[in-house]
């Protein structure tokens, strides 16, 4: 059964809609340049979601073919980039509950960010300090990469949206379908978790 | 806690709207607020800081290039679910 068209109903146009419309209509070729125009994307946010490189081809993979299968059902109503992280926030849901390997990590996230221990520092730290471009290296990054991981899935997921592909908080909240307010405690304590991390790291490491 | 400032309590409210803050998510009178607090209390600084540190490193730890075989495996993928509709 097809679902009346609500007339009250207003398109959102963005950057993706000619190229939607154009394949929607029947020019699948250039499903191709879609594929083109988010696999960067949706590789580093796969990346950062799974554990491994072959979680995150997976997920690529198989948000492609989602989108793909889906597409047709695309009612215009939000950004497109919008709808396809969600299809890949859910892809990614899947493959979590399918995997025996995978298991959520159970993380005590209560005592991590005790508020008393987590407001403690009485002075700028030095890592907070100093230009970013003498801090970074390829185990630091690792470090983080490993702590993101480590977040319990529905703090990792807003935190790589808002954080590394800098979706709005607006954006966000669509995607997860959460309310605006309800992103903004998740990531805060996930930006608290990974700063704990990062202070552990510098405390034993620097 | 090594808050040095005189009302802790206060610290710690504060403390929960840093990401906003950080974000520009704030009316004007909540940023002018934690402008205030913050000129004042060290600790509160530090955390600050801390915390835009900590956004910026994600930001870093972000990007990786897909691997051209998984790129070319993509194409291939896609051009056979496209002659298969």
């Amino acid at each position: 059964m097809t679902a009346e068209p609500d007339p009250n109903r207003k398109n959102v146009l963005d950057e993706d809609t000619e190229l939607v419309r154009a394949i929607n209509a029947g020019d699948l070729q250039r499903f191709q340049e879609l594929v083109q125009r988010y696999e960067q994307k949706l590789y580093t946010f796969g990346r950062r979601m799974c554990r491994d490189e072959s979680g995150a081809e997976d997920l690529v993979q198989d948000t492609f073919l989602n989108v793909f299968r889906y597409l047709k059902d695309f009612r215009y109503e939000t950004k497109f980039k919008n709808w396809l992280y969600r299809v890949a926030a859910n892809t990614a849901l899947k493959q979590r509950r399918r995997s025996k390997f995978a298991p959520e990590p159970e993380l005590p996230l209560e005592d991590v960010l005790d508020r008393e221990e987590a407001a403690s520092p009485a002075e700028v730290p030095e890592w907070a300090r100093i230009p970013l471009e003498q801090l970074l290296n390829e185990e630091l990054l690792g470090i983080l990469r490993q702590a993101i991981w480590s977040l319990p899935e529905k703090y990792r997921i807003v935190v790589i949206l808002r954080d590394i592909e800098e979706f709005s908080t607006e954006d966000t909240a669509q995607i997860l379908n959460l309310s605006p307010a309800n992103v903004k405690v998740r990531l805060h304590r996930a930006r608290l978790f990974l700063r704990d991390k990062l202070k552990g790291y510098f405390r034993h490491d620097v | 806690m090594t808050c040095s400032y005189p009302d802790h309590a206060h610290c710690l409210e504060l403390f929960d709207r840093l990401s906003e803050y950080i974000d520009g998510e704030m009316d004007e009178a909540q940023r002018r607020e934690i402008e205030a607090h913050i000129a004042q209390c060290v600790a509160c600084f530090g955390c600050l800081q801390s915390l835009r540190r900590t956004i910026a490193l994600c930001k870093q730890a972000g990007r990786q290039t897909v691997p051209a075989v998984f790129s070319e495996k993509l194409q291939t993928m896609i051009q056979y679910i496209q002659s298969a509709h």
